[in-house]
């Protein structure tokens, strides 16, 4: 298909708020009341009015799992928004792909001012029924769950034949989580902050080999909210904007079993991402900071294959030496990703490039930084969203 | 899945559906079916109602070789529930007919298990109807 690369200049689409609650382990609070505090949050930041809203964008939630999740928290929260209400749910690519869908909104000028939400107590609310429940959902129920497949397994399949394939190391992934660990150490809203060197790493526990407790993502309650509103609204609004510049989506399976080979699955990655790049106008080496999915560090790595930072199979030698640091060439979620800062579903991800385009990243920021691109996965790597964000025009 | 909540301990077993019904009937005679598409030829699973390459709905069950190799694999150190006993090794096998199925290697230390690795199909018997397909080194 010859896509429209010029659309979201038509009727520009900008952030212009984020919200985010306290974020760890927050017991007593429930999945919609971290929504409302986010959404509260995100106004205020705006400087605009609930009113003014007229459109709501929320994801799902793992603990109170409604039919219709926009309207639910729409209610809540006390707003009507005219006309533009979806709830969405592709996992983890659900935060990035929330700015694509706000952008088309937009253009489509079916909103001007729309709020992107979500919360979640999913670490104190979320009962072992539950957690079985939500692995059941990522394997095949009949075909892959009988065979004891973990969320970390799924991934696990793919970072042991990336080794197999490329020599990739343990060490390597664990240079990922290391470097995540530095930057939320900077984040004063980050729920692990304690120092952890590639030892640590490797002598945490094997969850699902070759992936240890630390390859993995932290579980988390909190809330995270973002504001898109049209250009021309975004004027009047407190901060400057931070602009969507370049969408992309990709997908080769649900379900892992199904997925293509390795280096296919780079190359459809690759594809989505050049269309990202093309849309948005610039070139990888534009980019000043990447936030990139991280449910577990095998995932930051064939990310950054996959975007095209580095070519395929050269992920684990690019993570090293602090490449990815701040202060290295590429610095990766300088808020410590869902490794360290927190587990929402990549909302994170979206409000920590704001802060950056914004310069309000205090010591975490990257000087100069008018790039960042921003990557969402969801399933066992069966969904990608990418998002270009600039904070110009 | 038959799985009801106190009985969240134990293994899952599969429960079968509209599509995969014979499939599990093959697996309690000792045959690994899988289908194959009568208009374009190719091989189906996981087993569906119509063909994922051309929507043909002229679908024939055959039965694979059960030989393959490791794709790739995870020795898994828990499970999702306490059914499972860790460590134990979920792997992802091409069948010889070239379509891509999940298992777990057993049969052999975890340790021993390699990509590239030949291998076999077995049944491991779940319930009264459900034999499990498992593979072991060939």
């Amino acid at each position: 298909m010859d896509m429209d690369r010029d659309f979201l200049k038509k009727r520009r689409a900008c952030l212009v708020g984020i919200g985010e609650t306290e974020q760890g382990k927050v017991p007593g609070k429930s999945s919609l009341q971290f929504h409302s505090e986010a959404a509260k949050l995100a106004i205020e930041d705006a400087g605009i009015r609930k009113e003014d809203i007229n459109g709501v964008i929320t994801a799902f939630s793992f603990v109170d799992q409604t039919f219709m999740h926009c309207t639910t928290f729409a209610e809540y929260f006390g707003i009507a928004p005219q006309f533009y209400y979806t709830s969405m749910a592709i996992g983890g690519s659900t935060a990035a792909w929330m700015l694509a869908q706000a952008a088309m909104a937009i253009h489509a000028g079916l909103a001007d001012v729309i709020l992107c939400v979500r919360g979640d107590n999913t670490l104190t609310g979320l009962t072992s029924e539950g957690m079985i429940a939500l692995i059941k959902e990522m394997s095949h129920i009949e075909l892959e769950y009988p065979y004891g497949l973990l969320t970390p397994g799924g991934y696990a399949l793919f970072a042991q034949r990336h080794m197999h394939e490329f020599g990739t190391k343990s060490e390597q992934l664990a240079a990922i989580a290391v470097a995540m660990r530095k930057h939320a150490a900077l984040m004063p809203n980050a729920f692990k902050k304690e120092p952890i060197t590639i030892e640590d790493v490797l002598n945490s526990p094997m969850i699902a080999s070759p992936l240890h407790l630390l390859d993995c993502c932290l579980v988390t309650d909190g809330g995270g909210a973002f504001i898109v509103a049209s250009e021309e609204k975004a004027r009047n609004m407190k901060h400057k904007p931070v602009y969507i510049k370049g969408v992309a989506q990709e997908s080769t399976h649900q379900y892992i079993s199904q997925a293509p080979n390795l280096r296919e699955l780079l190359m459809t990655y690759r594809k989505a991402a050049d269309k990202a790049f093309a849309m948005a106008g610039i070139q990888r080496k534009d980019i000043d900071v990447a936030m990139i999915y991280d449910c577990f560090t095998i995932t930051v790595l064939m990310s950054l294959e996959g975007l095209g930072f580095c070519e395929i199979g050269e992920g684990g030698s690019f993570v090293e030496g602090g490449r990815i640091e701040l202060g290295g060439e590429l610095p990766v979620n300088t808020h410590g990703g869902l490794l360290s800062q927190a587990h929402l579903g990549g909302m994170f991800h979206v409000n920590e490039a704001v802060r950056q385009l914004r310069g309000e990243a205090g010591p975490r920021q990257v000087p100069g930084a008018s790039h960042a691109v921003v990557t969402g996965n969801g399933g066992l790597f069966s969904s990608q969203s990418i998002v270009i964000l600039g904070n110009e025009p | 899945m038959s799985e009801k909540s106190g009985e969240k301990s134990k293994v899952p077993v599969p429960q079968k559906r509209p599509e995969t019904e014979k499939f599990w009937e093959g697996c309690k005679e000792g045959k690994l079916l899988l289908q194959k598409c009568n208009d374009c030829g190719e091989y189906i699973f996981y087993p569906r109602a119509l063909c994922p390459h051309c929507m043909s709905q002229s679908l024939s069950w055959v039965e694979s070789s059960g030989r393959g190799e490791v794709y790739t694999f995870s020795i898994h150190h828990r499970g999702p529930t306490p059914g499972f006993k860790p460590p134990y090794v979920v792997a992802l096998i091409d069948l010889e007919e070239g379509v891509r199925i999940m298992s777990n290697v057993i049969g052999c230390d975890p340790n021993e298990v390699k990509i590239g690795m030949k291998v076999k199909v077995t049944f491991e018997q779940l319930s009264e109807d459900i034999y499990l397909p498992k593979f072991v080194p060939a």
